[in-house]
């Protein structure tokens, strides 16, 4: 983490406003210039600071200890790095996409092996700037419409929302004494719909007999109406409620908390202000590792390139989080963790098929 | 290179407001960073607070607020508006377009919904990042009384509102739902020159959860001044959405 922050302040240090000025004003004549040569007294941008190690840099849009979708990102290239794999510089605060495009222009003049954008705000920045450098591998993220964008020197991913809700509506049927089951859901987009449909399928797979009702609050950011929502489905006899709307989690886990009989919880992310640990069983989130990892190995084995990345199941992108102490609630089974195992060695093994998730 | 962190400080507008919460407002214009939220000799911190009424008749008029909410799996981008008397909230995650919530108030503090996403249910009881309409509400019907602490969040100052003095035990616009207590989860943390809802306070730890701008991506356009539209390449045009 130390070496990691340092490098990082190296870095900063080389793009000052003076050769962002002479950047900019080569640019203007069409020419290209190494920032390398304007006085830069690190080295030469050329040479691997670790012998075999990859080159890799890390965008992401926003701070990288936010214990959410740009902390996932950092995990993964650390984990790498600690493999022996890479080196790895990271740059938080690349949400301005006219911000973002001279520092991805910057690593790959100074022959990064690799420049991870993890965030949907990078992707135009990024498919700008490798047009121009054939030789360094690129990667975007975002929806599954940014899978078409992979070019020869870039791969797109993506994850996949259906089997993100298979997975917790898989568990769900695993929870005793709960037949009826509640959903609460922030607005009804497309993403959010696959993740209820592939919930209500995984719940179908695990027990066919239990019943759905479902709720969508409209909006990511209402946490009153999550709490209306939550109670309103308890009143109704849900005695689990499984949200996919992250932000309206508190929400749910309050009403969940108070509610009498208490009901369990999946799906809330974060700690919800202590909550979670009280009610939510377990939540699918995503592991960037296996991603990246594949990443790496591509570039090294020159296959890298015109490739879409779906994290799922079964290449263990996505994952469950540890069951927390409402997990020992005695509707839960001890062998919960046993169960989510073998299902996802089942799918890896094609002894079980996913159901159609559309 | 562009100026992310676009901070600048209304100074008629603040005057009141820090005047008010014992703030000399000279040295806080001349030190924005400063802490607002002080800590005394007692175990408990002791925050400086804001009389809300006379905060919400401060506020600027034409702001637009950009940021992120980051979530375990995708990062929703919202962006927030006034202009005049009319709020707009707009939002988008993994290039899903949620569509465009807007609400008017007028003198006598009534909320009209003027336009609402297809997939949303929209209400004259706005909650979430359009919170700030109902305390500008409730200040114009006259019916804002009490104060709130003021903290620092993303280098602001902001006012947490007791969630309690705006919604309080509201009858359920869903029959089915049985009535109880709303307030009990989340606060939301205005910011002292604009009122954008920045932030929320969990009732239960303290600490700033849910539905909150990601500190990194914020931008606080203030476009009642020409300085902001220098300095920030994603602020909009005055009188632009």
């Amino acid at each position: 983490m130390l070496m990691r922050r340092i490098r990082n302040v190296r870095f900063r240090n080389r793009y000052t406003p003076l050769r962002a000025l002479i950047l900019a004003a080569a640019l203007a004549f069409g020419l290209t210039v190494p920032l390398t040569a304007c006085g830069d007294d690190s080295g030469s941008s050329s040479e691997s600071p670790s012998g075999d190690k990859l080159k890799v840099a890390l965008l992401a849009p926003g701070l990288t200890n936010d214990g959410s979708f740009n902390q996932v990102a950092r995990e993964a290239v650390e984990r790498l790095e600690r493999d022996g794999r890479i080196d790895v510089d990271i740059r938080e605060k690349m949400a301005d996409p006219a911000a973002a495009e001279p520092v991805i222009r910057e690593y790959a003049t100074q022959n990064y092996d690799l420049i991870i954008g993890h965030g949907i705000e990078l992707v135009e920045p990024i498919l700008a700037v490798a047009k121009q450098f054939p030789k360094v591998h690129f990667t975007i993220a975002g929806g599954p419409d940014v899978l078409p964008k992979a070019t020869t020197n870039v791969e797109a991913w993506t994850y996949d929302f259906g089997q993100q809700g298979y997975l917790a509506g898989f568990i769900a049927g695993q929870i005793k004494d709960t037949r009826t089951v509640g959903l609460v859901g922030g607005p009804q987009l497309p993403f959010i719909q696959a993740i209820h449909s592939g919930f209500k399928a995984g719940l179908k797979d695990a027990d066919p007999s239990r019943t759905t009702k479902e709720v969508y609050t409209g909006s990511f950011d209402d946490v009153q109406k999550a709490v209306e929502a939550t109670t309103g489905l308890a009143d109704q006899g849900a005695q689990l409620v499984f949200t996919s709307g992250d932000g309206i989690g508190n929400g749910v886990a309050s009403a969940a908390a108070r509610h009498q009989p208490k009901v369990l919880t999946l799906g809330v992310t974060g700690d919800a202000g202590g909550l979670a640990k009280q009610v939510n069983v377990t939540s699918v989130e995503l592991d960037m590792y296996p991603t990246f990892k594949s990443y790496v190995d591509r570039v090294e084995d020159g296959t890298f390139g015109g490739k879409g990345y779906i994290s799922g199941l079964v290449n263990k992108g996505l994952v469950v989080t540890p069951f927390s102490e409402g997990a020992s609630d005695p509707r839960i089974p001890a062998d919960l963790q046993d169960q989510v195992d073998q299902l996802i060695a089942d799918l890896a093994s094609g002894a079980r098929k996913l159901p159609s998730l559309q | 290179m562009l100026t992310r962190d676009v901070i600048t400080i209304s100074v008629a507008s603040l005057c009141l407001v820090l005047a008010n919460c014992g703030v000399n407002p000279a040295t806080s214009v001349a030190s924005k960073d400063r802490s607002a939220a002080l800590t005394t000799g007692s175990a408990r911190p002791q925050f400086r607070t804001v009389e809300l009424a006379t905060l919400a008749h401060s506020w600027i008029s034409d702001w637009t607020v950009i940021g992120a909410k980051t979530e375990p799996t995708y990062v929703e981008h919202v962006r927030i508006s006034r202009r005049g008397d009319r709020f707009t909230l707009d939002a988008d995650a993994l290039g899903e377009q949620f569509g465009r919530t807007e609400l008017s108030v007028d003198d006598r503090g009534r909320i009209a919904v003027r336009a609402c996403p297809r997939s949303a249910r929209c209400d004259v009881r706005p909650t979430g990042f359009l919170a700030t309409v109902q305390v500008l509400a409730a200040a114009r019907r006259g019916q804002l009384a009490g104060r709130a602490p003021v903290l620092r969040y993303a280098g602001r100052s902001v006012a947490c509102v007791p969630a309690d003095l705006l919604w309080g035990k509201a009858p359920m616009t869903d029959a089915t739902v049985s009535t109880m207590d709303l307030h009990e989860v989340l606060d939301p943390c205005l910011d002292i020159l604009t009122g954008a809802v920045l932030a929320q306070r969990s009732r239960h730890d303290g600490s700033f959860a849910g539905p909150t701008l990601d500190e990194g991506t914020l931008i606080v356009c203030d476009l009642t001044t020409r300085a902001d539209q220098r300095n920030s390449g994603s602020c909009p045009q005055a009188g632009s959405r």
